[in-house]
């Protein structure tokens, strides 16, 4: 089963995402900031993680660079899905890791799910 | 004698008048030798300050003024205005914190200008103003972005995704009837969150808050790329994007992102108001100096007297423009952002022929 770990402070957006990954049969796990992400990943490795950058606490740009991905979930997928279209914010985040930058409010679920799976097709 | 008398007085009348009219400059003036030394400062500067003229006559500038920029950081002596005008020569507007006597800190616009005398540098003089007002004004701008922001795109996008699972069929099969009302909820909450984006990108760009990360790119592949993205869109509505077979590669120092946005505008412009079956061109031309892409439609065109009310906020044409969809400031915008970059839009268009609209750019030296 694949699964998915959603960080994104707005809880309707949470409930949003995580009601169409589980229909789509993904093990969905959820986060409220990049500080809650990095305890859930202790136990969870997911193919993927969507994330968002402006976040409480611990925002997405913060989380990658603490993170280290590469070595602790070397496997695991970056999809930024924000609301920020800051260029350099953008550039940032793909040195730090992230895969692919999507806009959240430029995308339909279906298209959500297409790009997620490619993404982890090509693992 | 009777000359070096005369003399003398009209000097001294000058010198009377230039103090009163120094006096009088309804905003904080400072008066610096040669060296930084303060010659004169009127009353609005030390009342501003909180000074006393014994505190700081004879003094050197930037010793008994501390300025700081946004964040607090105190500005280096060497990289103060003043002492940019006596490196320069050249007058210079900044905008700077100073601190006052009794601690707090004030925002002021300076503008220092060096004084010259036959040819010789005597000095420099700043004048400043109190701009506490306008930061305010600047900062419950950029607070009502981030509100706007998270206050209308959050929900609207709540919106999309639900629509958009029961549309793509989700949570069931959805009846025509259904299926129809869905299909126009979701139209319009799209558009909704065209102008919410639209609004916000132009109030960044109006706020001076647009991050310009330039690189060096090949504007050859960034147009061939933008080109493949948009062609399904266009081949849904029967048209066809054509490229101009351009191999050479041209590399300019822009950002890829913000050349992107702008190209796909055009495009999106020249398909929305290109009616039935017909192509877009898309050229690239070079000259030594730049580089210019042309984006041609055969669409309704523009009328003459329409074409300076393009580039305008809120810019919609009357007629059958306005028919199509659109806030008004896609155009606005993009001007903003290749304006940046030292660049330009402009168009040249006939009613019921078409429009080409050219993005030109700088090519520099690569």
């Amino acid at each position: 089963m694949k699964q998915i770990l959603i960080v994104e402070d707005e809880a309707v957006l949470r409930k949003v995402y995580e009601t169409l990954f589980t229909l789509e049969k993904f093990t969905v796990c959820v986060a409220e900031n990049g500080q809650a992400a990095l305890d859930e990943l202790k136990n969870f490795k997911p193919d993927i993680i969507i994330l968002d950058l402006l976040m409480p606490i611990m925002g997405g740009v913060e989380f990658l660079s603490v993170a280290n991905l590469e070595k602790t979930h070397p496997a695991t997928k970056v999809l930024v899905l924000s609301n920020l279209s800051d260029a350099e914010t953008i550039s940032h985040i793909t040195e730090l890791g992230a895969t692919k930058y999507l806009l959240k409010a430029g995308i339909s679920p279906r298209e959500l799910v297409g790009t997620v799976n490619e993404m982890i097709k090509k693992t | 004698m009777a000359m070096k008398h005369i003399t003398t007085n009209r000097s001294s009348r000058e010198d009377a008048e230039s103090e009163a009219l120094f006096l009088s400059i309804g905003e904080g003036a400072i008066v610096t030798d040669q060296h930084g030394n303060i010659s004169r400062i009127n009353g609005i500067a030390l009342q501003m300050l909180g000074l006393s003229s014994e505190d700081i006559i004879g003094k050197w500038y930037p010793s008994v003024i501390q300025a700081e920029d946004k964040e607090g950081n105190k500005i280096p002596n060497m990289e103060r205005p003043i002492m940019e005008v006596f490196l320069s020569g050249k007058p210079i507007f900044r905008r700077v914190y100073y601190q006052k006597s009794d601690g707090t800190r004030m925002p002021v616009g300076v503008t220092v200008s060096p004084v010259i005398v036959r040819d010789i540098p005597i000095g420099a003089i700043e004048v400043f103003r109190d701009i506490t007002e306008e930061v305010e004004l600047e900062n419950a701008k950029d607070e009502f972005i981030s509100i706007a922001s998270h206050q209308l795109r959050t929900p609207a996008t709540v919106v999309k995704q639900y629509l958009g699972m029961m549309l793509e069929g989700y949570t069931g099969k959805l009846d025509s009837q259904q299926q129809e009302m869905l299909q126009t909820a979701y139209e319009y909450n799209d558009n909704q969150l065209d102008v919410i984006n639209d609004l916000l990108k132009v109030a960044q760009a109006d706020a001076n808050q647009v991050r310009v990360v330039q690189k060096r790119v090949d504007i050859v592949e960034l147009v061939r790329d933008v080109v493949e993205g948009q062609q399904a869109e266009h081949l849904k509505g029967e048209s066809k994007i054509r490229l101009t077979p351009q191999t050479e590669s041209v590399f300019c120092k822009v950002d890829p992102l913000h050349i992107r946005m702008v190209l796909e505008n055009l495009l999106d412009n020249a398909r929305k108001y290109t009616p039935g079956a017909s192509s877009v061109t898309v050229e690239i031309v070079l000259s030594p100096q730049n580089v210019k892409v042309l984006v041609s439609d055969k669409g309704i065109g523009i009328a003459a007297e329409d074409i300076p009310k393009l580039f305008q906020k809120f810019s919609r044409v009357h007629g059958s423009l306005s028919s199509v969809g659109g806030t008004g400031l896609g155009l606005y915008w993009a001007k903003k952002l290749v304006m940046l970059h030292d660049g330009n839009i402009s168009v040249t268009s006939k009613p019921d022929v078409g429009s080409t609209f050219t993005l030109e750019l700088p090519r520099g030296d690569y």
